[in-house]
């Protein structure tokens, strides 16, 4: 046995020293290479984890604000279509109103002209007549003056008397 | 020129009457080389890896995902990994070591003789067989927990029948056998690495030794694997909790039951 440990050349002190070596060896290792590593491996998935949490969340809120925006759209465009429709409506009385207003002020104005021409008419009537009369009268009066003599004059008067009569 | 080949490590010098081999000198290097690298690494962690970074974290998570897939998941591997990793890292760089070229050449004078400077660190038995010590007895102290003192001890010594106790004797040889297996399988290839690689450079110097030195990284890199995950088996194997004990449990269960169900 002596010589088996002496071929293979063991001492107890270096055993213990090789020991205690290596037991500080795992420690040290342990402690600030295998720990650190793993936390920072962790650390670096939880990191990557919530990145990715993050932006699945982000792309889920991009699909909502689409969603949310295409809804607005569609309510802007429904409600301009109700304005529109609204609008046409209302212009469509209006256009009635108007018109049926024209329709009125025409009818009224046209009444009026109406009037007007045959006021115009009238006066027209009666200043010919009067103008006739006049007209009548000189030419009368020409006539008389020049063929009738004082003899015809008071047969003429006499017959209108007579007449009269 | 004589081919001297020694099975133990060759003394440097002494410090004292502490007797430096070149193994332990080497041994000393590596293990402050392992040091400063972990508190460099330790200081140095960053967010966003670099390469070297990167190196380090696949291979320590690489290593501890394997040492889940053996020995299961959750606290079991976080306590055990420590040390099975440290034995596999180092005795991967210890092995490689060799393989930087020149140093063989080297050797120095130490009061009695020539030794050369270097020897492969996994060549002195003395290293090893306290890494396997070291594994034996997290062994047995991991045993002693999981099924208790009585149920370990009954393990070996069993009076109960002839048979039995026969048994008990196998299993004490089967453990000796166990220390002697684990370290002399890595101490063994190692060493005969060594001696091959010699046995090859002072035949043939040029070319031949080539294909020997690939071997020898294989085995390099194979030993180192093969211990750790021996130690990671014989430590899974004893963090199971022996049949007895489990019958015991049902059994305790089952009165319970029984009991719960009368009431």
């Amino acid at each position: 046995m002596n010589s088996l440990i002496d071929a293979l050349g063991l001492d107890l002190r270096i055993l213990i020293a090789q020991f205690v070596n290596f037991a500080i060896l795992v420690f040290v290792l342990w402690k600030f290479a295998y720990k650190p590593v793993f936390k920072i491996l962790e650390e670096r998935r939880e990191k990557i984890k919530k990145g990715i949490e993050d932006s699945e969340k982000s792309e889920k809120r991009l699909e909502e604000a689409e969603s949310e925006k295409n809804e607005i759209i569609a309510e802007a465009r429904r409600q301009a279509n109700e304005l529109i429709e609204e609008a046409k409506g209302k212009a469509d009385i209006r256009y009635q109103e108007i018109v049926n207003k024209a329709k009125g002020d025409l009818q009224v104005v046209i009444e009026d002209e109406k009037e007007k021409i045959a006021s115009y008419r009238k006066q027209a009537f009666n200043e010919v007549k009067k103008d006739a009369a006049i007209l009548i009268t000189s030419a009368l009066e020409k006539i008389l003056d020049e063929k009738i003599d004082e003899k015809k004059d008071k047969e003429i008067i006499e017959n209108i008397i007579k007449d009269l009569n | 020129m004589g081919l001297n080949i020694s099975l133990a490590p060759e003394v440097l010098f002494y410090i004292g009457t502490f007797p430096v081999s070149n193994t332990f000198f080497w041994f000393i290097i590596v293990w402050l080389i392992f040091i400063i690298g972990a508190l460099f690494l330790k200081n140095n962690l960053k967010m966003v890896p670099g390469k070297m970074q990167n190196l380090t974290e696949m291979a320590i998570s690489g290593a501890y995902d394997f040492t889940e897939s053996i020995i299961g998941k959750g606290k079991r591997a976080e306590r055990v990994f420590p040390l099975v990793a440290t034995m596999f890292f180092f005795i991967l760089i210890c092995n490689l070591i060799p393989y930087i070229p020149g140093q063989a050449a080297i050797t120095i004078y130490n009061g009695q003789g020539m030794v050369p400077l270097f020897r492969s660190i996994m060549a002195d038995y003395g290293l090893v067989f306290v890494m396997t010590i070291t594994t034996v007895i997290t062994v047995q102290i991991i045993t002693i927990a999981v099924s208790g003192p009585f149920l370990y001890f009954k393990k070996f010594i069993n009076l109960k029948s002839p048979l039995k106790f026969f048994l008990g004797v196998m299993d004490l040889i089967g453990e000796v056998a166990k220390i002697v297996s684990l370290s002399f399988r890595l101490f063994g290839n190692i060493f005969a690495g060594e001696v091959l690689t010699a046995v090859m450079l002072f035949l043939m110097p040029f070319i031949v030794p080539l294909p020997f030195a690939f071997l020898g990284l294989l085995t390099a890199t194979v030993q180192a694997f093969v211990f750790s995950v021996l130690t990671l088996v014989f430590i899974s194997m004893a963090t199971e909790i022996p049949e007895e004990k489990l019958k015991k449990k049902e059994k305790k269960m089952k009165t319970n039951q029984e009991i719960g169900q009368e009431v």
